[in-house]
């Protein structure tokens, strides 16, 4: 599979620490590879408008109540977890309102239309603060540039993975 | 055999708020029907005393985000109405083609996504997507169109910024909305055939002897001005709102609910008291699809609310059509105006029925007095009181059933339990 179509959407809001999945984005940008598409959205319906043509997406968004298991204590700020789509332990969560889909929503909604690509990745960084007008709490802002990282590090090895190139090496 | 029946739903889905339904039997027959809205009440006309009027339009939009553009715009028509401020008509009919943008997005989606289910049996839009894939895009990709002409107009989709007391703060350039055309023309016939389809759909028989009240206009469909007309038979100026309607408190709500004064009676605003209303001044294609649908108005059956959304979903098209393709920009973009003390109010029409604003402000531009009368209050009690009629037929049916059914007959009025004051809790009490 090729990955020459991947599109990176960073979703957050101006607002405290909801801003990461914008950062993140910034942070893929410092560091082009020419694999990525990427985009800033609000809204995760924003997203539908957006999968024509692509055929790995990656998202990354601000999320609450990371815990290492399920009993265990929460997160600190700035730890990352990554998913890959479909996957049941992702929280659906209450839905917002009648006119508003959440990331699971919009993803389930996206699958049910066959608009999804194949490979969907998902990273969500445990946030403190998304309050309006509050800073970026620093343990948060410090996971941008790794999270960029990991994420690029993650489509190459996709990349050397479709190509068969990383077969070819071993 | 229990005393007490309850029946609980934890989130009513496809409206917009929280809220709960309570359902109290007496030896088998229905004693007491009430909509409990608990959502905390939000205090917006008291946030907006002692501020400068021209705040009043960015802080009313904060109510909702679905229905932004109709606090916007009955806030500016009623605070220039306290200031004596008449716009120009190239302002007017800005604010048209900004409105028509907001009932693209919000009809576009309540039809397709939230109440086309209930005909189908679905539990959802996301569920009923895997089977009916066309209609639920197309449905996304209108509501995209009007979220796209509030971005060219109003600065952004949610809660627009560019709406100013007077007009606009920055008339569009022409190229902009230029752009929208090719989508507009394709959403124009999308927008016809989803009415086609809606109106295919399998309805319940259920009729009522309604009030249905909407700003009533001569000589185009309503939406920002007008007077107040009533399928009872009256039309009255927008001044006298208040001596013919007023909004009551009821213990088991945090939002008001909306009666007449003389005898304290429910009445209905939405799509459907507008085209009942006003049917003659739709434009032409949506004119001609009612006759083709053979649409009768009056209609008083409140299922087939998601027709008349159809109906106005083509007018909204076509409107805006008209518009963006005679669009030339416009000076000033807004007319300037001296502060002075005075009262305005003003009725306008949201996607979900008529909302009344009226402020007092003073010599130097501060608010001093504000009242918002949101579509879903003055429909609150209507809804208990349909489904006083409704449930009595249905109580056979198991706890599950009667809840699914009332949330039905709830999404007719497309409630949006936010602006009044969110997800309904159903709780059927037996005696």
């Amino acid at each position: 599979m090729s990955v020459n179509g991947a599109l990176f959407v960073g979703i957050g809001s101006p607002h405290g620490d909801d801003r990461i999945g914008w950062l993140v984005a910034d942070a893929l940008e410092q560091k082009p590879s020419g694999l990525l598409r990427i985009r800033r959205a609000g809204n995760p319906l924003d997203l539908l408008n957006w999968l024509d043509d692509h055929d790995c997406l990656i998202l990354c968004d601000a999320c609450q109540g990371l815990s290492t298991g399920p009993n265990s204590d929460r997160c600190p700020p700035g730890t990352w977890q990554r998913w890959t789509w479909p996957c049941a332990d992702l929280p659906v969560g209450r839905i917002r309102n009648s006119h508003d889909l959440g990331l699971v929503s919009t993803l389930t909604l996206a699958m049910q239309l066959n608009l999804l690509p194949t490979t969907v990745w998902l990273w969500g960084i445990e946030i403190a603060d998304p309050g309006p007008e509050r800073p970026l709490t620093p343990g948060v802002a410090s996971a941008a540039a790794p999270v960029a990282a990991e994420i690029a590090q993650a489509l190459s090895d996709h990349q050397l993975n479709s190509s068969g190139l990383r077969s070819a090496h071993a | 055999m229990p005393d007490t029946r309850t029946i609980r739903v934890e989130a009513l889905s496809r409206v917009e708020g929280e809220g709960a339904l309570h359902i109290r039997l007496k030896s088998g027959a229905l004693d007491e029907v009430q909509l409990n809205i608990y959502e905390p009440p939000r205090f917006f006309e008291a946030f907006l005393r002692g501020r400068p009027l021209e705040e009043v339009p960015d802080i009313t939009a904060r109510i909702c985000g679905i229905c932004p553009v109709a606090y916007q715009m009955t806030s500016v028509h009623a605070l220039e109405s306290a200031l004596g401020v008449q716009i120009t008509p190239e302002i007017r009919r800005m604010r048209r083609l900004l409105y028509c943008g907001e009932w693209i997005e919000s009809h576009a989606l309540h039809m397709h996504f939230l109440h086309a289910p209930d005909f189908l049996g679905y539990d959802s839009g996301i569920d009923m997507a895997a089977q009916h894939p066309q209609e639920v895009k197309r449905g996304l990709r209108l509501k995209k169109h009007g979220n796209q002409l509030l971005e060219v107009l109003g600065g952004r989709a949610i809660h627009p910024v560019n709406v100013s007391v007077g007009g606009f703060y920055r008339a569009p350039r022409r190229d902009e909305l230029a752009a929208l055309i090719p989508d507009f023309e394709w959403g124009l016939e999308a927008a016809i055939a989803a009415t086609r389809w809606v109106a295919s759909l399998p309805f319940p028989d259920f009729k009522r002897p309604y009030e249905m009240v909407s700003v009533v206009h001569p000589d185009e469909y309503p939406l920002n001005e007008g007077d107040i007309g009533s399928t009872a038979g009256y039309t009255i100026p927008v001044g006298e709102y208040e001596q013919r309607f007023e909004e009551v408190h009821v213990a088991h709500s945090t939002s008001l609910q909306s009666q007449r004064i003389d005898n304290a009676a429910p009445f209905f605003v939405g799509p459907l008291a507008r085209v009942n209303l006003c049917r003659d001044r739709l434009a032409p294609a949506a004119r001609r699809l009612a006759d083709e649908l053979k649409f009768e108005t009056p209609c008083w059956n409140p299922y087939l609310g998601i027709v008349a959304r159809g109906l106005e979903l083509v007018h909204a098209y076509e409107e805006a059509l008209e518009i963006l393709r005679d669009y030339r920009p416009f000076q000033p973009p807004r007319i300037s105006y001296q502060y002075r003390a005075g009262s305005g109010c003003a009725a306008t029409e949201a996607p979900r029925g008529l909302i009344y604003h009226r402020y007092r402000i003073t010599d130097t531009g501060t608010i001093e007095f504000a009242k918002i009368v949101p579509p879903t209050s003055q429909n609150q009690k209507q809804i208990e009181d349909d489904l006083r009629a409704y449930l009595p037929a249905i109580l056979h049916e198991s706890d599950q059933r009667v809840a699914e059914l009332a949330e039905r007959l709830v999404r007719n009025y497309d409630p949006c339990i936010s602006c009044s004051t969110h997800f309904l809790k159903v709780i059927r009490e037996e005696r």
